[in-house]
């Protein structure tokens, strides 16, 4: 079975784009939260979200792709670019040099804000053969997997493609999948990530659910009231031992394992013992042939609603033993970025092993009696440890965690 | 040999020609078309009324449960997996603990829109009920097959547009050969929405019905459910569950060059990945099932793909969606479903809505019923041209 390393990774989120100033600003606890900028929030009781400021803050995206490219492909592409660019993948002229490598993205809605734009326009036209042909293009480019396509057309992209929709957990099943197909020799290389853009509709949503808070999240918190979306991108560059051996690079961190599960218990309340949150993260260790002494550190769900992080946090304190282990939770300064945050926690997780530091958890004033953890609160702490787990659980109890290693 | 191979014990489909397999396979033996004009505009479909037979058949027990608020493509998919599984996943279930089960479904609309573009357009936070919005957002589908059947081990939602329902096949096989789960109930979902009908009505020019090679874009849109249980050959027949069909290969293939219409770069990449990946030759192909659906760049794509790779010994072939219409996500897991049925049978049902084309002799489409019997059987996916998947079936060996 071949080993899986990372050797490249990008990010684009609400505080910075590219890991290295994204790492900067992790620790100085920066928060992106800010007013809704994207659509009218008057008519709801929410006005925040972590937005991403510029889309093209990378640099890599041409004039003329910037015509073409929905917001959820913009982000796809260039952080895949830059990631691409980091383990030595792109050629002189910025082109993939591994074309049949695999692509696997995750998003919850890909570019729903367009879809629903046109589903609209075809409705109050009365169905003229006109707005057809307008609204079946479009479509194809803004349907949930459509932005795949754009990202591998421009990258040259031939090979395995993988799209993922398994809500708030999904980008680390596409990451896990890129880790089985490689581990299976179907691939040396595979391209995975996740990608989210603020949807109105998906807003207005959480809104009827009453699970946003209106001024900051505030993740294991006692006075915690509900998360706020964000949006976000990250890719990871996972190869094979082998490849990596023949291509001479350093990679940035291995993949020791992964775990998954499914609560089968309620479309959106985790279930009350954790059990599928604690059973996914015991098949990662299982996976990685680890005792949970091993792990040094957590990167949290962490979401700031009050079911989400009582279950995440008893499933830690079951596994690891109470205040046992450090945990941060990232979405109290990116938000919460759906379909691409397990990916971005990923990289904070690769980051904080990299560079022996977990970054901290803001917001966080008094650790809530019913989440027996030990929280990285305030300020960054110091990371004694090879190894770090990354926890992530979606809407329908869909959990995954992973575990990653220094190289 | 199969012992080590992932291979398929049982299967359920549920489409418009009917929700359960041997009936659905007799009916297009005899040639039956399930195509209609849609009684609200000219688009012809397939399946229309469908889901609300399924809805139906669930009421009560819905009722029963509380369970107010549903999604029909789930209903659909947990009609299918409670035929297989017979009941509700437990420790003492005869086919697998509730831990050791997976779920891959390929299924792609968001269907809460309506309700949500109401609000949106009116600011009306209480147009959107809480519960419509969890339980038709995507992977809502998956999710709510898992908590009816209890499979506990994962669940995953695929999309891929036409080629996702294959897809689901591969990572099936995927999953059970790390390890992670026994048995995988791999497949896809779709109702027929109206935001299906938008993005596609550009296909349906008021043909009169879904024409095969006609030069006349004419793509009907369906619904549908296909699940097949997976698992490996050797627990699977020392629990008595004998093989019925073995999932060989796979390959995809997408062709980011320009497209120009009927570039067959891509099926034809897919189907020799797909080849490579189950150790077999093009002459091994005993029957083709393609993807042909009325969609004229896809379908010539496709068409030329095949011809360059098989020539005059193209083996028979069949395209279902030719009487049922393409079912998107779900279309993929149902032609493998009767890929399955039709190599236990050795027979071909006759393909529908044939015109005078070249194509239709070079394909080795009929219009007859063909008995026939193969041991491989190559299934096609297209998502239009530029895309393709294909899978490698075969007849379990003794």
């Amino acid at each position: 079975m071949q080993d899986v390393y990372i050797t490249g990774m990008s990010v684009m989120s609400s505080i910075s784009a590219g890991s290295d100033v994204f790492w900067q600003a992790l620790l100085k606890g920066e928060s992106g939260v800010g007013p809704v900028t994207r659509f009218d929030t008057s008519w709801l009781p929410i006005h925040i979200a972590a937005e991403i400021k510029d889309f093209y803050a990378l640099g890599n995206i041409r004039d003329a792709e910037k015509k073409e490219l929905s917001p959820v492909a913009t982000l796809g592409l260039s952080t895949a670019r830059a990631a691409l660019d980091q383990a030595g993948l792109l050629d002189a002229a910025g082109k993939n040099r591994f074309p049949e490598m695999d692509l696997l993205m995750a998003s919850i809605h890909g570019d729903l804000n367009e879809y629903l734009t046109q589903c609209k326009k075809y409705w109050e036209t009365n169905n003229t053969a006109e707005i057809k042909d307008i609204v079946k293009d479009t479509m194809v480019n803004n349907i949930t997997f459509g932005f795949l396509n754009q990202m591998a057309r421009r990258l040259g992209m031939t090979g395995y493609h993988g799209m993922n929709t398994n809500a708030c957990a999904a980008s680390g099943y596409a990451i896990s999948l890129g880790v089985e197909r490689i581990r299976q020799g179907k691939t040396a290389l595979a391209l995975c990530g996740g990608a989210e853009v603020l949807a109105e509709a998906d807003y207005s949503g959480f809104c009827s659910l009453r699970a946003l808070a209106a001024e900051a999240c505030q993740p294991f918190d006692r006075d915690r009231r509900g998360l706020i979306i964000g949006e976000g991108c990250g890719v990871l560059v996972l190869e094979s031992g082998e490849s990596v051996k023949q291509r001479g690079i350093i990679p940035l961190a291995k993949i020791a394992g992964y775990g998954w599960s499914a609560d089968a218990h309620h479309l959106s309340a985790p279930h009350p013992e954790g059990w599928g949150t604690r059973q996914s993260i015991v098949l990662a260790l299982e996976d990685a042939q680890l005792e949970p002494k091993a792990i040094g550190g957590i990167i949290a769900h962490g979401t700031g609603t009050p079911g989400n992080d009582r279950t995440e946090a008893n499933a830690f304190a079951d596994v690891f033993g109470k205040q046992a282990i450090p945990v941060t939770a990232p979405k109290s300064m990116l938000g919460h970025t759906m379909g691409a945050a397990s990916v971005i926690e990923a990289i904070i997780g690769i980051l904080s092993l990299i560079h022996q530091t977990l970054p901290p958890t803001i917001h966080h004033y008094h650790t809530d009696s019913g989440c027996p953890i030990d929280v990285v609160a305030g300020k960054p702490r110091a990371l004694q440890s090879r190894f770090c787990l990354t926890n992530s659980s979606g809407f329908g109890g869909n959990n995954d965690s992973l575990i990653f290693a220094l190289p | 040999m199969d012992d080590i191979k992932i291979v398929i014990t049982d299967l359920q489909m549920i489409c418009p020609a009917g929700d359960k397999p041997e009936l659905i396979f007799d009916s297009l033996l005899k040639g039956q078309i399930f195509l209609k004009k849609h009684e609200q505009s000219d688009d012809i479909m397939g399946g229309d009324g469908l889901t609300g037979r399924v809805e139906q058949e669930f009421k009560k027990e819905l009722e029963g449960k509380g369970w107010r608020h549903h999604n029909r493509s789930a209903l659909m998919a947990c009609l299918a997996g409670k035929r297989i599984f017979k009941t509700r996943l437990s420790v003492d279930h005869p086919i697998c603990q509730p831990e050791n089960a997976g779920l891959v479904l390929a299924y792609n609309h968001n269907v809460f829109s309506e309700e949500v573009e109401d609000a949106l357009a009116k600011k009306s936070l209480h147009l959107i009920n809480p519960a419509n919005f969890l339980t038709m957002s995507t992977n809502a589908v998956a999710s709510q097959v898992s908590i009816y059947l209890n499979i506990q081990g994962f669940t995953i939602t695929q999309t891929m547009g036409y080629l996702a329902g294959l897809e689901s096949l591969a990572t099936a096989a995927l999953t059970l050969n790390s390890g992670r789960s026994r048995v995988v109930l791999a497949g896809g979902a779709e109702e027929i929405i109206p935001q299906i009908r938008y993005s596609t009505a550009s296909y349906n020019r008021n043909v009169d019905q879904a024409l095969l090679f006609s030069g006349i874009p004419g793509m009907p849109v369906s619904e549908g459910c296909a699940l097949l249980q997976c698992e490996k050959g050797a627990p699977a027949k020392d629990q008595g569950r004998p093989a019925r069909a073995v999932i060989r290969g796979f390959g995809m293939y997408f062709n980011p060059a320009p497209q120009s219409a009927h570039d067959p770069e891509a099926a034809r990449q897919a189907i020799q990945k797909a080849l490579q990946d189950a150790g077999i030759h093009p002459k091994d192909v005993g029957v083709v099932f393609t993807a042909t659906n009325g969609n004229t760049m896809q379908d010539l794509a496709e068409a030329r793909a095949l011809y360059e790779l098989f020539g005059e010994q193209m083996p028979p072939a069949f395209a279902l969606r030719s009487t049922l219409g393409e079912g998107f996500h779900a279309s993929g897991a149902l032609v493998s479903a009767l890929a399955v049925v039709c190599l236990e049978q050795g027979s071909l049902p006759p393909n529908q809505n044939l015109t005078g084309n070249e194509w239709i002799e070079k394909l080795n489409l009929s219009d007859q019923k063909r008995n026939h019997h193969a041991r491989y059987a190559l299934v096609m996916g297209m998502e239009h041209q530029y895309k393709s998947g294909a899978l490698v079936l075969s007849v379990p060996t003794s």
